[in-house]
């Protein structure tokens, strides 16, 4: 790629290698940005809705140089690219979580292929959060889990009057009452921690659930891994 | 060999009277407050021939009838019952009138169940009896033959079948008492708490609630007490008459109701201060005591049959365990050691606690273990996942819920679990909760 970019900046004999990056030819651009795309496809699940506007700004270039509008060709060009770019990172930065929910997908697929009974209710609480999930038998927060959190104290923060209900929920394995009491535990523990990132503690009510609200239901790792969770709800 | 039998299933009387247990067939001589008592055990069950009413009777009742009776009986787990190929030729005809023991002999049978059903005025009438082959007489029991109607003829078998067990093992049977369980429209699927017949008929919800209810548990006087999503926390509510009542609405969950008719006194499970920890109460909620005080969690607290004492669990030891403690929190001792997850203890009246363990794979199964510690018993093994054991009011017969045939059932076992069988026959079913 780089070579051909020269190659076409010494066709263009007078112009020096530094004007030649801005004065680019819109297909070498578009190349650039159709390769960050390439780069960035297995963010495509992972950080949706920035892939969907790269995609979309590259086939605006397309057509603006198809039309002859090579400024505008050169500029959805490299809007494409940086967003290529941008939802890659943000895929990396999600990709504990997202690949949880692929898994989630593509189980439920399979899932309903064999057994009638499966189905997934209530993948997401509510779409300004991100769901928090745990480690099996466990009630503390993961890295991933803090992130997740932190982005969740963020919206809070950003919406003073936002009281939310946090659902804690268990896999399905073990009995009723005391998977109720380890989802109170990390119902818990996801208030203590938004506490000391600054939320006041009356904003967030613990509804435990144990078991009995299954995000995906199924005896698949990746089922139990979905179910144990906690969701903020507004209230 | 009939003597043998009926002193077996006569020690069963013992256990339920003198809280004394033994599943081996040797002689043993056992303690009892009348002094030593030499008992034999036999964990035969009587081979019993069950004459089918719908072979004689033209009546709709009569197959109604030899569904209870068939299933009743073989829930009882003193039966074993013959299947009607092995009758000799001519005895399916048979009527209630005569009876040729030495074909019923040769048949297998050292018990024979024979009735009959006709229509009598408005209602009906029923007679059933039982013969034991192998002393050639029919058995004079309490039970006398009477008009029934379609809609009581259920209880009037459920008396004849408490009299036959009663005639076996000097304890009449359980058919007729309630229980409570929860029940869902399949695997995952909001849980609602119904009361149903110990053979697993005549269902019902307790509630019209359309919220989510969880852990049921008897209460003062007949009532229900169950958790509650009703109003969005799960809530404790006492329910009589389809009406509920809230009765502790702490922050977070409060659950697990366990009632003591002796003290009046509830044992729950409440979050208010942080982890699950144990408290009691008064019947109306109030007078909150704090039993437990520690980072674990903390639950299923279930009275002692005295009221004296509380088994519960706790992963203060870093795994759930049940431990045992004084009523007033003091005194608290580990009762399980083996296995790295023990939750949900039943307390029966013969001081014996079972309760759901889960093993390296994750599947529960029920274990029974003396509440001294001794006499760790495990009932089921490799058959789905096994939980939430129940014991009966006498504390012969252990009620759980099981997967082992893909959908959740009520199983009733016998207190050695040789005997279990599926008491619900279709729908989702767990965590039975035996009744009166």
């Amino acid at each position: 790629m780089k070579i051909q970019r020269i190659w076409a900046c010494a066709l263009g004999l007078s112009l020096a290698l530094t004007a030649c990056a801005s004065q680019e030819p819109a297909s070498n651009l578009i190349d650039d940005a159709t390769a960050s795309m390439n780069d960035a496809a297995a963010a495509k699940d992972c950080a949706e809705q920035t892939y969907a506007l790269a995609q979309k700004a590259l086939e605006e270039a397309k057509k603006a140089q198809e039309d002859g509008d090579i400024d505008t060709a050169r500029q959805k060009a490299r809007l494409a690219q940086t967003l290529a770019k941008q939802a890659k990172e943000e895929a990396q930065l999600n990709e504990e979580d997202c690949q949880r929910r692929k898994n989630a997908a593509d189980a439920v697929t399979e899932i309903f292929a064999q057994d009638e009974l499966s189905q997934v209710q209530d993948m997401t609480a509510d779409s300004s959060f991100g769901v928090i999930y745990f480690d099996f038998d466990e009630s503390f927060l993961s890295s991933s889990a803090l992130e997740t959190l932190k982005k969740n104290v963020t919206v809070l923060k950003n919406n003073p009057s936002m009281n939310v209900i946090l659902g804690s929920h268990t896999d399905e394995r073990g009995t009723t009452e005391y998977n109720l009491a380890l989802s109170q535990k990390r119902g818990n523990s996801v208030k203590d921690h938004a506490q000391s990132m600054g939320i006041d503690g009356s904003r967030m009510s613990v509804v435990p659930y144990g078991k009995e609200k299954p995000a995906s239901i199924g005896s698949r790792e990746q089922d139990y891994a979905l179910n144990r969770r906690v969701e903020f709800i507004k209230r | 060999m009939q003597n043998e039998k009926h002193h077996g299933y006569w020690l069963l009387m013992g256990l339920c009277a003198f809280g004394l247990y033994s599943s081996s067939a040797q002689a043993q001589t056992v303690d009892a407050p009348r002094g030593e008592v030499t008992v034999y055990v036999s964990s035969q069950k009587v081979a019993l021939a069950v004459l089918p009413l719908a072979e004689s009777s033209k009546v709709d009742l009569a197959r109604q009838i030899d569904d209870t009776l068939t299933h009743t009986l073989n829930l009882s787990g003193v039966f074993s019952l013959l299947p009607v190929a092995s009758f000799m030729p001519g005895l399916m005809q048979e009527p209630m009138a005569t009876t040729d023991y030495s074909k019923w002999h040769i048949s297998g049978a050292s018990a024979l169940i024979k009735g009959e059903v006709r229509s009598s005025g408005s209602g009906y009438w029923l007679d059933l009896g039982l013969f034991d082959v192998d002393g050639s007489k029919r058995v004079s029991l309490s039970w006398q033959a009477k008009t029934v109607t379609s809609s009581n003829v259920r209880s009037a078998v459920y008396e004849f079948v408490n009299a036959v067990v009663g005639y076996y093992t000097g304890e009449p049977g359980f058919f007729g008492q309630s229980m409570l369980a929860v029940s869902r429209d399949g695997r995952g699927k909001d849980a609602r708490i119904v009361s149903m017949s110990t053979d697993g008929t005549g269902v019902s919800r307790v509630t019209k609630s359309t919220a989510i209810e969880m852990l049921p548990a008897w209460g003062p006087d007949g009532s229900v007490l169950l958790t509650s999503y009703a109003k969005g926390n799960p809530d404790l509510y006492i329910v009589r008459g389809g009406n509920g009542k809230r009765i502790s609405s702490h922050p977070g969950m409060n659950s697990g109701a366990s009632y003591c008719p002796g003290n009046g006194r509830i044992a729950l499970t409440l979050a208010k201060d942080g982890d699950a920890e144990i408290y009691t109460m008064a019947k109306d909620g109030s007078d909150l005591r704090r039993l437990t005080t520690n980072r674990a969690i903390d639950t299923s607290p279930v009275w002692s049959p005295d009221c004296s004492k509380i088994a519960f669990v706790s992963d203060r030891a870093g795994s759930p365990q049940i431990y045992i403690m004084d009523a007033n929190g003091s005194n608290t001792t580990r009762l399980t050691t083996v296995g790295k997850y023990n939750a949900n203890p039943s307390w029966s009246k013969n001081d014996v606690i079972a309760f759901s363990a889960r093993d390296e794979s994750h599947n529960l199964d029920i274990y029974t273990i003396r509440a001294d510690g001794s006499d760790l018993t495990r009932i089921t093994q490799q058959q789905g996942k096994n939980d939430k054991p129940s014991w009966s009011p006498c504390g012969r017969y252990i009620a759980f819920s099981s997967t082992r045939d893909g959908s959740s059932r009520i199983y009733i076992a016998t207190s050695d679990g040789k005997s279990q069988i599926a008491a619900t026959t279709s729908g989702w079913y767990e965590n039975p909760v035996w009744g009166h």
